[in-house]
């Protein structure tokens, strides 16, 4: 019995404390490291002005003017590193009961169609919010005193960057069945 | 075109392309840049509109929560909960299988750790089942169902996206899934006691009151983390993300110092992980506003409340109620994450019955649960089958039992709405 909690506690660890990146390339573990302590840093951030905030205000009776709106401009930083993670990593949400129903034969295609959707779409937000950053990146924060671009350019790097995510997957994919093709065999 | 109809191709688009399995923020990206094309809208307010959906307060709160629930895992929470659950109920008939259902209510108290429960424990107590001659169908189903109390009892990550949009208070939707996610577990513990005394299935250990003692104290700590949040929140000592934070301080310095499980490669893991988790949601929850602003331009919310005048043609609120419910089960079964998709279109429906906000969360979050226990998405019965090693189908089938009891317990949800608004209004007073 005493063996079961432990084996339990060993599998939830596991779980929580596998690195994805443990089998994949130079190259693609700093592009990950590098988004990870972007996305790690703004994290931790985020707890220590919150807790800081909310100490001092119990204990000194005072509280940082700047500090909520310092923590909702970093979200969108949060958010868009967590996505470009998500898409390098495969584990964006999607449905995969409809597309296996789909005849063998068809599902290439599809996956493409897919690549370049994707691609195409987030390159568009890309676009459109550099825009926006163009037009009103300029204002000043009220209490922070940063330009609102700081935020707003998250949407920027975040959309530009998972498209090119995808790009990159759909190069490895379509190079992976080009070479297949081919006498030998592929070559991962 | 008609904006109504524009809505529609717009609706239609995100289900498409969903189905051709474009993940769910393309999918509705797209569905919100064809709703501006189709409005004549102006397209660079949508950064605007996203940034103030991602903006809101109490979405600080998701990641801080799953922050919290990660260190408490990484620090090894999880075979100490079990221990304990096994101390309570393990000698019940059908010990293992009711100890596995008391282990999913204790997740509950942490936030983003149904995978770490699904999976995680999963992983051990279905193959320990099956040993115990449990059938693997049913060791599966039941593992997949009780995966489902953990989004009901507070802190939940769906109560957390359902309040930034809405705008409920976070702190009464936590109390209002308190009762009902304590009642959904014991019912089913009633489903498995049936069968337990049907089937002959033996109790899994000794009930001792001193076992229960020293299980209970290794386990005390873990209960800290929900209590400082929704403790914190219902006696107004913090906000959401306050009490996220303190949680977050709690649960790094009961695992790094306390249980001593707790490394610095680990909390970077864990720090990593709870960005990844959370920054696809924020992304949606910040287009939810978009599509929802988009299809309220459109009309769309008076098109479903004449929709549903003319379904129920019974002037009753309950019978509204259900067919909303009905409508996000339907919805539930193919979107996920379903309430920042779903919500801002049935939101101003919602708000035109009159329907109490905090009573339809809760009924929210049971088609989330049940969505998760349906096909074609189910991902919690695909997750246990393939622990199980059975096909889905089977698990499907030997899930019916449980089906039925959420089914049956949403009805009487639905009916008695005191179920959930009750202990909110304590403390509101």
């Amino acid at each position: 019995m005493k063996n079961l909690s432990e084996k339990i506690e060993e599998a939830t660890k596991k779980l929580e404390l596998t690195d994805p990146d443990a089998n994949a390339g130079l190259l693609d573990k700093f592009i990950n490291r590098l988004v990870e302590a972007v996305g790690v840093s703004v994290l931790v951030m985020i707890v220590v002005v919150i807790f800081a905030n909310a100490f001092s205000r119990y204990a000194l009776n005072y509280s940082f003017s700047w500090a909520e709106e310092l923590v909702q401009m970093s979200m969108p930083w949060l958010a868009m590193t967590g996505v470009f993670l998500s898409v390098r990593r495969g584990t964006m949400i999607k449905i995969d009961y409809f597309f296996e129903k789909i005849p063998e034969r068809y599902q290439p295609a599809i996956a493409y169609f897919g690549y370049a959707l994707n691609i195409l779409i987030l390159l568009s937000m890309a676009i459109v919010s550099l825009e926006f950053v163009f037009l009103f990146g300029g204002d000043e924060a009220l209490y922070v005193g940063l330009p609102t671009g700081f935020s707003t350019s998250a949407l920027v790097w975040g959309m530009a960057g998972a498209a090119m995510a995808y790009f990159a997957e759909f190069f490895r994919v379509w190079r992976y069945k080009h070479l297949s093709k081919r006498p030998g065999g592929a070559k991962k | 075109m008609t904006p109504l109809i524009g809505a529609g191709i717009s609706i239609f688009l995100i289900c498409l392309l969903l189905v051709l399995r474009v993940p769910m923020l393309v999918a509705v990206m797209a569905g919100v840049f064809s709703g501006i094309y189709f409005s004549d809208a102006w397209a660079i307010s949508l950064p605007q509109t996203m940034m103030s959906g991602m903006g809101r307060f109490v979405l600080i709160a998701l990641p801080l929560f799953v922050l919290a629930g990660g260190l408490m895992n990484a620090g090894g929470i999880s075979g100490r909960l079990f221990d304990f659950a096994r101390a309570l109920v393990g000698s019940l008939r059908g010990g293992l299988a009711h100890v596995n259902v008391v282990t999913s209510m204790f997740f509950g108290g942490m936030i983003g750790s149904s995978t770490a429960d699904l999976a995680g424990t999963g992983s051990i107590v279905i193959p320990a089942m099956k040993e115990a001659k449990y059938p693997a169908d049913f060791s599966a189903a039941l593992t997949a169902s009780s995966a489902g109390i953990g989004p009901m009892i507070p802190p939940s990550s769906p109560m957390i996206l359902y309040s930034a949009v809405t705008g409920v208070s976070l702190g009464a939707l936590f109390l209002a899934g308190l009762i009902p996610g304590l009642l959904l577990g014991l019912s089913q513990m009633l489903i498995v006691a049936y069968l337990a005394r049907k089937k002959g299935w033996l109790p899994f250990s000794v009930f001792r009151l001193d076992d229960v003692w020293r299980s209970g104290k290794r386990a005390v700590l873990a209960f800290g983390v929900p209590l400082i949040i929704v403790g914190g929140m219902v006696l107004g000592i913090f906000t959401p993300s306050e009490a996220g934070a303190f949680a977050v301080v709690y649960a790094f310095f009961i695992s790094a110092f306390i249980f001593k499980s707790l490394t610095v490669s680990g909390l970077y893991r864990v720090l990593v992980n709870s960005v990844q988790l959370s920054g696809e949601l924020l992304i949606i929850v910040g287009l939810s506003f978009a599509l929802g602003a988009g299809l309220t331009n459109a009309h769309v919310p008076e098109f479903l409340v004449r929709i549903i005048d003319t379904v129920v043609i019974v002037d009753s609120e309950y019978l509204r109620i259900f067919a909303l419910v009905l409508l996000a089960i339907v919805a539930g079964m193919i979107l996920d994450p379903l309430i920042p998709v779903l919500l801002p279109i049935i939101l101003p429906t919602l708000i035109a019955f009159d329907v109490d906000l905090i009573h339809f969360g809760v009924l929210m979050v049971i088609a989330v649960v049940i969505g998760q226990v349906t096909p074609p998405m189910a991902i919690a019965l695909i997750v246990a089958g393939r622990i199980a090693n059975v096909d889905q189908i089977r698990v499907l089938r030997a899930n019916t039992p449980f089906f039925i009891g959420i089914i049956v317990f949403l009805l009487i949800l639905i009916a008695m709405p005191e179920l959930s608004t009750w202990l909110p209004e304590i403390a509101r007073d």
